[in-house]
């Protein structure tokens, strides 16, 4: 989870770091546009083999729902 | 009788991606020409069901894998025929920010898109295996000519089918072999279903939108393969035509 957060982060431009934990409701951050979209998709991959899909965004309001619908792909 | 420059009669044109999408639709409108396909891909059951279904004792569907770049050699000597057509359009795409470049992912990417097309199309020329005359179609997209993305890889294959089909165009001409590509948009297949999986139907309807005819159908591009293929497009070669209900071409 830690290592995770740490990944999201480093895919961010804009946000502070203080703003980013498992309880971050990712999509409502400024940042958050269809570029971070892709790059969260291509960052799960490439770290975990494992494809994310739009649902998957769409039902994870946290970054922990998020890591543990991927930990159970 | 009175000549058709429309109808694909007598003529047989080999198709790559022939099991699904538009190429499938492609296969049957040929035969709706009159003309005979021989068809490849990996699952072909669907294929070989049509010609069986509609009795098509000329038409043909071949099984093989074209990242088997090593024996697209036998495919062509297997040929029992010369043929009158070629359309590529086997191909797959992903959605990954250039960011995340990664080489083994380019390579299984380009080698259906583009490489597989180079040795066929050479292994054609030098065992004569193509007509003079013959029309070859790559199908391309207009995500070689606009920037969407997460498209990255899918765009560099598909602008160098563009760019390649030119050369061909110039260096076949004196066999009147005409190369000609077509940019589609967005086509309900399964190559966009996948795109709705990945990026939710939300993201694919705001997509929609922007195209002032809709998303096209299969049909959509088949029908204009056929008028390439036939000799009322003898005229054409070396361009890449935009099929896209008008979506690169407003603001
Ligand atoms: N749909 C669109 O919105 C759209 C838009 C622009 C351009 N295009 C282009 O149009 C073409 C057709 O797309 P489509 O939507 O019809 O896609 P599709 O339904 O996914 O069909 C892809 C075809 O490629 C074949 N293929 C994939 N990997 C192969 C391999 N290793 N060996 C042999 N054949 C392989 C598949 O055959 P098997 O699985 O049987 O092997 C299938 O027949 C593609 O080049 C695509 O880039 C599509």
């Amino acid at each position: 989870m830690e290592e995770f957060i740490e990944s999201f982060y480093d895919i961010l431009d804009e946000t502070e770091k203080n703003e980013i934990n498992k309880n971050t409701d990712f999509k409502n951050l400024d940042e958050w546009d269809s570029m971070v979209t892709l790059m969260l998709i291509a960052m799960v991959d490439e770290n975990y083999a494992k494809q994310i899909s739009g649902t998957d965004l769409k039902e994870s309001l946290t970054l922990e729902n998020l890591f543990m619908r991927i930990q159970s792909k | 009788m009175k000549e058709d420059n429309f109808s694909l009669i007598d003529k047989t044109i080999l198709v790559t991606g022939a099991t699904s999408g538009i190429g499938f639709e492609i296969c049957k409108q040929i035969t709706v020409a009159g003309g005979n396909f021989i068809g490849i891909g990996r699952n072909i059951e669907g294929l070989h069901q049509f010609i069986v279904d509609n009795k098509l004792a000329l038409s043909k569907a071949v099984k093989f894998d074209l990242t088997a770049l090593d024996d697209i050699h036998l495919l062509v000597s297997e040929l029992h025929l010369k043929i009158d057509g070629f359309v590529h359009s086997a191909g797959i795409a992903n959605v990954s920010p250039m960011h995340f470049f990664n080489y083994s992912e380019y390579e299984k990417i380009r080698k259906i898109n583009l490489d597989c097309v180079l040795v066929l199309f050479s292994e054609l020329l030098k065992k004569k295996k193509i007509n003079k005359k013959s029309s070859v179609i790559f199908i391309s997209s207009i995500s070689a000519i606009r920037g969407a993305k997460g498209n990255g890889l899918y765009a560099i294959t598909k602008s160098a089918l563009d760019t390649i089909s030119k050369v061909y165009a110039n260096e076949l001409s004196s066999k009147f072999i005409r190369v000609n590509t077509l940019q589609p948009g967005m086509v309900e297949t399964d190559m966009s279903l996948q795109a709705e999986n990945i990026l939710s139907k939300d993201i694919m309807d705001i997509d929609r939108a922007k195209y002032p005819l809709g998303y096209g159908e299969v049909k959509d591009i088949a029908l204009p393969v056929i008028f390439l293929l036939s000799n009322a497009s003898k005229w054409i070669t070396g361009q890449s035509i935009v099929i896209d209900g008008g979506r690169t071409s407003i603001l």
